[in-house]
């Protein structure tokens, strides 16, 4: 077993490239020692970024908000740039796990682990973020959507490529986001259900609305004919209330032992998206 | 008093703040090996052949344990096997391992190796072939005559899959008859979840047997005396030759280690026995969530009978409990449920209580703290709220011209002692607001409903005489005056070695600084029961007042006549000997004194301490959501009758501590079982314990009624924290949704089911 303590984006794709797909990249490690531990991963080599300068830091450059890779969740959700223009986005990397785990773990570690339902990963869906990644071939940029490849996979392979950082445009007048989050416990433990919601308002009308929504599929699923329905509407009680149910039709939950039933969580899917609009409504009325 | 009611720094904190303090799992010894454990995948089966050859010629393995080279003498795991008194008998069901396992987790074989992970390697070496046979998980279903029999030897052969019997409780007239006579019945049942101990420290044990057939056990138990019987008797050594420690703390109890520890230090102990080496035997997390006691699930209904103006006349409870694969403490807490959880507070003259320890595939239930009380408090007070509203009356007001007081006739075999019962329902609704806040669910219409509930209760302050109970104290005097006291109890973390002393430097008049207590090892001192039953504090000090007394005459018969005074005008305080109030010595110098003459002072005592009842009173505040059935407890406020607080940061700590177990009982947690693969809770990611994030406001009120069988008043104060915080937390949900709910813990699926069920979702 090796261990590279990376010092540059170069480094860490010369390292991968040479290890030929023995090596790992490694951030937080608040997954990956898990899966370690347990057998399912055996790199022969981590290569840990996070005392890679470029990796560091969160900016504002060209009209978007940059994080970098190795910035951890606790650094998102206290950085006074995240809070000004997207106060949901640290609320969400404020709520998970614990605050070790967050004092470790990175915003791209909880896209790339690809659970459904990681409050981070969840709270930026509805950014319209895109990721920069590097490899031997060059550099790719993806949305939010590219990121996942299934339940648990992401489209990343981290031991040939590399995610360097997050851009998100930053907000408009008449953007609101949000994040609710329907928890059993504000520690240690995945949500019951999550969702997002950022929208654009113009006149007192949508102009368009973009809805996350999990675990109900692969990733923070779009509600997309929430979204639709929406477009060209005003926000009011019931507009919100019915694209609460419309939800469902982008929903397929199952039953989880311990963080509800599917039936539960049929329930109170629309309460969920429909508060995370109403969070967005008052926001933007104040 | 100098020391006792001070807010005195615990005494092991440096140790444990510092990360000093040696637990179980710290412990390494020369030559030591690792043990780990064959489980049975299966809820019921047999083992049609077991080939432990390979295991064995792996390199490093030292020792392979199954039921074919350790004894099959019967035994209980738990503290019954030896503290049951007479007449009674305790249920003797379990073995060391097992060819016929009967839940999933039942232990068949074990390995001693140079490392853990030999040792896990050469489990998967072992060869079992399993004939899978019918099991039942439901007490329900297991009473029935046609259910498979989970334990056709031991189980009572006049019920089906009943261990040790039905507990009949009948105290005073016939309820039967006795409603008749009633004004107003009502009706109340309720299904209740297992939970989990959750203690911090998992289960384990590191056991040396020495070639000279001593076995030395440094393990997690709360009660190193009857572990340490139970050992020398299912291993077939001279009780003698076995020695129970801890290392010396002990991370957690809450009951589920009173005797064996899971079955950490009896494994340990027969791989030792092959070997010759320590073993070190540590449960993982998950093991220990779903191979070691839980406590009692199961179902209880309980009718309650009054006069229109509110006197309480017959109560009837039924209760079947699931206890699991092995008795442990089944029938012993199915009958704690009836004596303290649904009588002693009140006084009602018909009363009966009917439980049934139910055998079932599943992991052994035993002690929880609460032990049974919880589950009857669960039942009744919700019928009290029901009783309430039938007759128009405030709950409040309606406890209290029921509750226990001290010349009421009770069936308890000692009387009720200080009867706070009032005074805490008081303090507990003061602090909540109830009279601004109850009864105010039609006025509200929000997504956001509140609601206040309350509950009162006892339990016991000690287990005798339902159980042999005594402790053995030695007190002695060391060259410089100070103290230093044995005695076999364990520090399992509420700090009772703190407490002791400072009660002991009250009685016999000495300094606490610098006093010493020798605890955890049944080499320190005789006979303790060890800690449980809310005793430790309460039964050690009054022994301890017997000893003291003792020591002092040891004392003042040796300095009265050096210092030409009558022994008998003389006294001690903080460590100044006086005499008609003037100091004429200090124990110092007379210690030192005394050594050079060939003389210590020195007292010891055993004992049978009395038993008294603590009386509580819990009132909490929910927040309901009516949209997603989340239920968030706001506030609690417990009150509590502790007689005389002897260090009070302390004793609070007990309480807000049980209280939040409580919480998580009412509101989160359960162990779910999931056929064919066992229990879904493997680990605190899968068991809703509430976090430090999710405490609600804990309000503890000291209640300072002093009883007149504690030293210095003190009542026990252990386990109450958490036994009337559930029946609180629904009533108060009740109080805001208009909703009784009759099944626990109230997850925000459940909740939402039944808003929807009343059509108020």
């Amino acid at each position: 077993m090796e261990y590279v303590n990376a010092s540059s984006v170069q480094q860490v794709l010369d390292t991968l490239a040479q290890a030929d797909g023995r090596a790992v990249v490694l951030a937080g490690g608040t997954d990956l020692m898990v899966d370690y531990k347990a057998g399912k991963i055996q790199p022969q080599m981590w290569i840990d970024v996070t005392r890679v300068p470029e990796l560091c830091g969160i900016t504002v450059k060209d009209g978007k908000l940059v994080i970098g890779a190795a910035v951890t969740l606790t650094t998102i959700a206290r950085s006074p740039l995240v809070r000004q223009y997207f106060p949901s986005l640290a609320q969400g990397c404020g709520t998970v796990g614990s605050l070790q785990i967050r004092n470790s773990a990175t915003l791209v570690g909880n896209v790339v682990s690809a659970q459904p339902a990681g409050d981070g990963a969840m709270s930026l869906a509805p950014l319209d973020p895109t990721f920069t990644v590097l490899s031997a071939q060059g550099e790719r940029q993806l949305s939010m959507g590219e990121m996942y490849a299934g339940f648990a996979r992401s489209t990343i392979d981290h031991s040939r490529e590399l995610v360097t950082k997050i851009s998100i445009p930053l907000p408009q007048p008449g953007e609101a986001a949000s994040f609710v989050r329907l928890e059993l416990r504000k520690s240690l433990s995945l949500p019951m259900l999550n969702c997002a919601a950022m929208v654009h308002v113009e006149d007192g009308l949508v102009t368009w609305a973009r809805i996350t929504m999990a675990p109900v599929g692969v990733g923070p699923v779009r509600a997309q004919a929430a979204e639709a329905f929406l477009a060209g509407k005003p926000l009011t009680d019931e507009n919100m209330a019915q694209a609460g149910q419309l939800a469902l039709e982008n929903a397929n939950p199952r039953s989880n032992p311990l963080r509800g039933s599917r039936e539960y969580r049929l329930d109170t899917l629309p309460v969920i998206i429909r508060r995370a609009l109403e969070a967005c409504r008052d926001q933007l009325a104040h | 008093m100098k020391y006792v009611g001070q807010n005195i720094p615990r005494n092991d904190g440096f140790d444990k703040v510092t990360g000093r303090g040696l637990f179980t799992f710290d412990v390494t010894l020369p030559r030591m090996v690792y043990g780990k454990v064959l489980r049975s995948p299966y809820a019921h089966a047999k083992v049609l052949s077991i080939d432990t050859s390979e295991a064995e010629a792996l390199p490093g393995v030292r020792a392979v344990c199954t039921f074919k080279n350790t004894t099959n003498k019967v035994w209980n795991g738990a503290a019954p096997m030896f503290i049951t008194p007479l007449p009674h008998k305790p249920v003797l069901d379990q073995t060391i391992f097992t060819d016929e396992p009967k839940y999933i987790g039942d232990e068949v074989a074990a390995v001693a190796a140079d490392t853990e992970a030999i040792a896990e390697q050469a489990v998967k070496l072992i060869k079992v072939e399993w004939q899978e046979l019918p099991a039942v998980y439901d007490p329900l279903e297991a009473v029935k005559p046609e259910s498979p029999e989970v334990q056709p030897k031991f189980a009572n052969p006049d019920f089906h899959n009943i261990c040790g019997g039905p507990i009949v409780l009948e105290f005073g007239g016939d309820p039967t008859p006795a409603f008749d006579q009633c004004d107003a019945v009502v009706e109340y049942d309720v299904t209740l979840p297992r939970v989990k101990q959750a203690q911090m420290e998992p289960h384990g044990a590191v056991a040396t047997y020495s070639p000279d057939g001593r076995l030395e056990v440094i393990c997690t138990t709360q009660s190193l005396y009857p572990t340490k019987m139970i050992l020398a008797e299912a291993l077939d050594l001279p009780v003698s030759k076995v020695t129970v420690k801890n290392a010396p703390y002990v991370g957690g109890g809450f009951g589920v280690r009173i005797g064996l520890s899971g079955k950490a230090e009896i494994l340990a102990a027969a791989l030792s026995m092959q070997c010759f080496r320590p073993v070190k035997l540590i449960y993982t997390r998950e093991e220990d969530f779903t191979c070691s006691d839980s406590r009692h699930g199961g179902y209880l209904k309980c009718k309650l009978g009054a006069k229109a103006d509110g006197t309480f006349v017959a109560i009837d409870t039924q209760a079947w409990l699931n206890t699991g694969a092995y008795a442990t403490f089944g029938t012993d807490l199915v009958g704690v449920c009836g004596a303290c959880g649904t009588a002693g507070a009140y006084a009602i003259p018909n009363f009966r209580y009917t439980g049934w320890p139910v055998y079932t595939n599943q992991m052994t239930a035993g002690a929880m703290r609460g032990f049974g009380t919880p589950q009857g408090n669960a039942v009744v007070e919700p019928a009290i709220e029901l009783m309430a509203e039938k007759l128009g009356m405030d709950p409040i007001e309606l406890r209290k011209k029921n509750s226990t007081r001290e010349d009421t006739k009770n069936w308890f075999p000692f009387p009720p002692g200080s009867c706070g019962t009032n005074e805490c329902l008081d303090k507990a609704a003061a602090a909540i607001g109830w009279y601004d806040k109850h009864g105010k669910a039609g006025e509200q219409t929000g997504r956001i409903r509140r609601g206040v509930g309350i509950s009162a209760g006892t339990h016991v302050s000690n287990a005798a005489p339902f159980c042999v109970d005594y402790n053995t104290v030695i007190l002695r005097i060391e060259r410089d005056g100070t103290l230093f006291v044995n005695s076999s109890i364990p520090e399992i973390g509420p700090g009772s070695t703190t407490a002791c002393l400072q009660v002991a430097a009250d009685l016999i008049g000495v300094p606490y600084k610098d006093a010493v207590m020798k605890f955890g090892d049944t080499d320190a001192a005789p006979f303790d029961i060890g800690s449980h039953a809310t005793r430790t504090l309460y039964t050690v000090s009054y022994v301890m007042a017997d000893a003291g007394k003792k020591l002092r005459k040891d004392i003042f018969d040796w300095v009265g006549p050096k210092l030409g005074i009558d022994p008998e005008n003389l006294d001690m305080t903080d460590g100044i000997i006086t005499c008609d109030g003037k100091q004429v010595a200090t124990l110092a110098d007379m210690a030192s004194q005394a050594h050079l003459e060939g003389k210590q002072f020195l007292a010891s005592s055993c004992q049978v301490p009395p038993n008294c009842l603590p009386f509580y009173a819990q009132a909490a505040e929910v927040e309901v959501d009516m949209e997603t059935g989340m239920v968030k407890v706001i506030k609690v406020a417990a009150a509590h009758d502790v007689g005389k607080a002897v260090n009070p940061p302390l004793c609070r700590g007990q309480i807000e501590g049980g209280v939040l177990q409580g919480v998580g009982y009412a509101v989160r947690e359960e162990m779910t079982y999931v056929e064919g693969k066992g229990f879904y809770n493997k680990g605190f990611h899968s068991y809703m314990l509430p976090t430090a994030d999710d405490r609600p406001e804990i309000e503890s009120i000291l209640v300072e009624n002093p009883d007149p069988s504690g030293v210095f008043g003190i009542i026990g104060i252990g386990e109450c924290g958490v036994n009337p915080t559930l029946a609180a937390i629904g009533n108060a949900v009740a109080d805001a949704t208009g909703v009784r709910f009759h099944e626990f813990p109230l997850t925000p699926g459940r909740v939402l089911a039944g808003l929807k069920a009343a059509g108020k979702a």
